[in-house]
């Protein structure tokens, strides 16, 4: 299923609209996107992207693993808002929003690109982030360190673990760690419970590891 | 808000270093590719759309091509072109025709065919007035009759 199908205006969680978009920073320009048209929209939009543009390019950069996949995914991303804008309805953050239809985005980007993936490896832990990687067994699933991943610094190190590891995982490190969202702010981008967030967290925690011991990038 | 910082069990290092991943700043061709493919318009890089702004924004003035007509007056022209080549044909044809023998008699040519043609007439004897058989007498013509009585 495509991550496109995820990008529908926000489900209700049964906080008024309006409070929402009365404690949302975005608010005013969004709806200024919203009830303008022409150049005035333009240059509201462009607004938007200026406010935007940095959170998406950089969960789509750490997303995608480089640059390029992460300039089309981005392209996406903000096509995406241009186009839904309107149906916007502050049932959750702006932002929240913006960081779903990112996420998504990326993953499809990644998803495309792993029919021919760049130095020949493949997406590591499993395709199904749903699956408990803790059951699997060591043997089956420890990542093959190639001369090129073999590498001491660490923070290349964890860079490799986010291009290489299921992307959804890699989405919610990303949100969690690098953007700096609660677990709330992430079950709201996510739209599921924090229960849900949780237990993604702890499997993306493990597959991280994994990758890291893998590497021989454990101790950092 | 809840606080689920008990979850983040991932190593100090491995944190600091996920942190330390953020504050990527989006390349300028990111608007430039969403202004050509979404809003249907492509920008000029700042420099260069800043020295052609003025030229573009200003209205400048109706230019006026040397040899620019309309319809009505090339139509307009070109029959009056048509008149006088008409005029000027039938013109011509009025003058020749009604002076034929002198345009022929002015060409030496004609001149020597027409004289030829005099005298290569043969006539009898007979048909001839008495003042034409004197005449041709007179020019050496010779088997004339008599004249009687």
């Amino acid at each position: 299923m495509s991550n496109s199908e995820n990008l529908e205006p926000e489900s209700s969680r049964g906080r008024p609209s309006e409070v929402l978009a009365l404690n949302d920073p975005a608010a005013a320009i969004v709806k200024r996107c919203q009830t303008t048209s022409g150049s005035d929209f333009a240059e509201a939009y462009h607004e938007l992207f200026v406010l935007f543009q940095d959170r998406v390019f950089t969960v789509c950069f750490r997303v995608t693993g480089n640059r390029d996949d992460a300039l089309d995914a981005s392209q996406e991303a903000m096509v995406a808002i241009l186009r839904r804008i309107q149906g916007f309805e502050f049932r959750s953050k702006f932002s929240s929003w913006v960081y779903r239809i990112a996420v998504n985005a990326a993953i499809d980007i990644r998803r495309r690109r792993m029919d021919a993936p760049r130095g020949g490896v493949r997406t590591l832990l499993g395709a199904d982030p749903e699956e408990d990687v803790a059951e699997r067994s060591d043997a089956r699933y420890q990542p093959e360190p190639s001369a090129e991943l073999v590498r001491t610094e660490s923070r290349e190190a964890v860079r490799e673990a986010l291009a290489r590891i299921n992307p959804k995982f890699s989405a919610l490190l990303v949100l969690r760690y690098i953007e700096g969202l609660s677990y709330e702010e992430i079950a709201e981008v996510q739209e599921c419970n924090l229960g849900t967030v949780k237990s993604r967290m702890h499997r993306a925690h493990s597959a991280l590891r994994t990758f890291l011991e893998g590497v021989g990038a454990q101790d950092i | 808000m809840t606080d689920f910082h008990e979850l983040d069990n991932l190593p100090p290092g491995v944190l600091e270093e996920l942190r330390s991943l953020g504050g990527e700043v989006a390349p300028p061709e990111l608007w430039d590719r969403l202004s050509l493919n979404a809003l249907g318009q492509a920008e000029a890089p700042g420099e260069l759309w800043e020295r052609v702004r003025p030229s573009v924004e200003s209205p400048a003035p109706p230019i006026r091509r040397p040899f620019a007509f309309s319809a009505s007056q090339i139509i307009a022209s070109a029959a009056a072109v048509i008149l006088f080549v008409g005029v000027l044909f039938f013109a011509s044809e009025r003058t020749t025709s009604s002076q034929p023998l002198t345009a022929d008699v002015h060409s030496s040519d004609l001149r020597e065919v027409y004289r030829a043609r005099v005298f290569a007439v043969e006539v009898a004897p007979e048909s001839l007035s008495g003042v034409g058989r004197h005449l041709a007498g007179l020019m050496g013509a010779s088997g004339l009759p008599e004249e009687t009585g």
